[in-house]
């Protein structure tokens, strides 16, 4: 389980971010002391941390700037902040993304999966069952067929590759592929999922996507099919 | 100053000498003075009295005419007395001391002002900081209790059960206070007259993509068909400023849909003549033709704002003001009953051009 520090001083955000990304399926990793933040996060083993940038005492940016002399761990900065100054200062220290506050919950957690996709990928290919996946390539093979997805297609099974056996509504398909300036609409998302089913069958990989109605869709894991 | 209205403006001394003159030549008649004599004091007297008279208007005239073009040549008219020296004259050492005062004063108060608004607007900025998190921790808060729902098993998706669309109007709502806080920020960002703003290079794809993310569901809602094309342009701008103004356009694109067609944002941009414009098109209700200039006024409504929702008045002016800052045209046509563009268009020779 992948585990995740969550540095934000108010207490109502925390909780609910705790709850949000609890529900997900990740561990969170309270910060205690918010006194020696300083401190506090070189201590850090979470896998990611998420970071605000008005703390008590200390500035995120300045946190965050210390933190990376230090340490790689991936940080994604959650700010109410919306000034093109502190999101530039937060990406040249060395944050992975810039989130501002108010956050859709559901692009949060993309983002957050996108940042723990890119560390995953090894040699940019994702497995799954037999197929090797390139997301980059935009390409799925079995080893003897190779079939290539459109961007739109590859978006989408990332996202159901994320959370494979677990049901992915059609909102968050949605808000991954606006996400990624792709600005469907509902007959075309169809159209895509079609699409995506119809090359995975022909790599023998019928059924894998499963239509649960009024409810979304399911990557089943290979384990399972 | 002009000889004329000077000579006229010392008619009393004038009238005075000219008596002065004529009981001068009584008496020396009354005498029997030699008329050679007559002649003699006569002359002295008068060409004594026009010298003073020109040296006075000479010295007179120095003063106030570089007075008078200071005030013409100056942007700023209060500091006209600060750069002008002293003059030689009494009268012109009082109205010089007290020019000077009025001008201090002013300059006092007028940077009293501008600190109390630039305090003010730290205050925005940091109440809009402040109330930006229970928004963001209700906004959690819905959507767990949502996620709980589904968890439970309890209708979610497209089923719209009673729950899911309680959860869909509280999330809506907030969403609004949150836009209600943006457009305040800006408004303060863009009254205020020290630079608040960062130039950078930034992608027209990636600016309108973060708005279109953030408004997709108002967009899919209200059965949006977005097109875009050729966004793919790097501009020199302030991104999080040109994602305001854009969430304008495209807030007023929804406002006022055409009821009776398939609704299409259209979004590109072209590079002609050193710029870039990025297009903003709806195929809406557009606006009037004796609206259309004034659409960018304060407080301006029309007759979109007063039938359809209710509308401040102040998207479109704040979306004008940020652009003039950032150094960008905006402009807008529209036919009514069929579309409104807008166009904003990027210099690209500008200075910081990369």
């Amino acid at each position: 389980m992948k585990k995740i520090q969550i540095i934000e001083d108010d207490a109502a955000l925390r909780r609910e971010l705790r709850i949000l990304l609890e529900g997900e399926g990740y561990a969170v990793v309270e910060t205690e002391d918010y006194e020696n933040l300083a401190a506090e996060i070189m201590k850090s083993e979470a896998d990611l941390i998420l970071l605000d940038i008005n703390l008590p005492g200390i500035n995120g940016e300045e946190l965050l700037r210390r933190f990376r002399k230090e340490k790689q761990t991936p940080v994604i900065m959650l700010t109410s902040r919306t000034s093109e100054t502190d999101e530039v200062l937060s990406m040249s220290y060395g944050a992975d993304d810039y989130i501002t506050k108010p956050y859709n919950p559901t692009i949060l957690l993309l983002r957050i999966a996108a940042v723990f996709r890119r560390m995953n990928l090894t040699g940019n290919v994702l497995s799954w069952g037999g197929l090797s996946v390139h997301p980059a390539k935009g390409i799925i093979s079995n080893g003897e067929k190779e079939i290539v997805l459109t961007k739109n297609e590859m978006i989408i099974f990332e996202v159901l590759y994320a959370k494979a056996g677990q049901i992915v509504s059609r909102d968050e398909l949605m808000t991954a592929l606006w996400d990624n300036e792709e600005y469907v609409n509902d007959n075309a998302l169809t159209v895509n999922i079609s699409r995506l089913r119809n090359k995975l069958a022909e790599l023998g990989c019928d059924g894998a996507v499963e239509t649960r109605k009024k409810q979304g869709y399911i990557l089943w894991n290979s384990e399972n099919m | 100053m002009e000889f004329g209205k000077y000579v006229k403006d010392r008619h009393t001394e004038i009238i005075f000498g000219a008596v002065a003159f004529a009981i001068i030549l009584l008496l020396l008649l009354a005498f029997h003075t030699p008329p050679a004599l007559i002649i003699m004091v006569m002359a002295v007297f008068l060409i004594f009295m026009v010298a003073a008279f020109l040296w006075d208007y000479n010295r007179k005239r120095g003063f106030y005419q570089q007075l008078k073009e200071n005030l013409n040549d100056l942007d700023k008219k209060n500091l006209a007395a600060e750069i002008i020296s002293e003059p030689d004259f009494y009268e012109g050492k009082i109205l010089h001391a007290t020019l000077y005062e009025m001008g201090k004063s002013m300059t006092e108060q007028i940077s009293k002002a501008e600190q109390s608004v630039t305090d003010f607007k730290d205050y925005v900025e940091m109440w809009v900081h402040e109330a930006k998190l229970p928004v963001a921790a209700l906004l959690l808060k819905n959507f767990n209790r949502g996620n709980d729902g589904m968890n439970n098993g309890m209708s979610y998706g497209d089923d719209i059960g009673n729950d899911d669309a309680e959860s869909d109007q509280i999330k809506k709502q907030l969403m609004k206070l949150d836009a209600y806080t943006e457009q305040i920020l800006y408004f303060t960002r863009s009254e205020v007259a020290e630079k608040d703003f960062l130039i950078k290079q930034a992608s027209l794809a990636k600016i309108f993509g973060s708005v279109a993310a953030r408004m997709r569901e108002e967009l899919q809602d209200n059965q949006f068909d977005i097109r875009v094309s050729g966004l793919d342009v790097q501009v020199m701008t302030d991104s999080k400023w040109m994602e305001f103004v854009l969430t304008q356009l495209i807030s007023n694109s929804i406002k006022y849909g055409a009821e009776d067609r398939e609704r299409v944002l259209e979004v590109f941009a072209e590079e002609k003549d050193q710029q870039v414009q990025l297009h903003v098109r709806d195929n809406g209700i557009g606006i009037s033709e004796a609206d259309l200039p004034r659409i960018f006024e304060k407080s301006f409504t029309g007759e979109n704002g007063r039938r359809r929702e209710k509308s401040t008045g102040m998207g479109l002016y704040i979306a004008r003001n940020l652009c003039r800052k950032l150094g960008h045209g905006i402009s807008a046509q529209s036919v009514q009953g069929e579309y409104t563009e807008f166009i904003i268009t990027f210099s690209l020779n500008d200075y910081y051009r990369p």
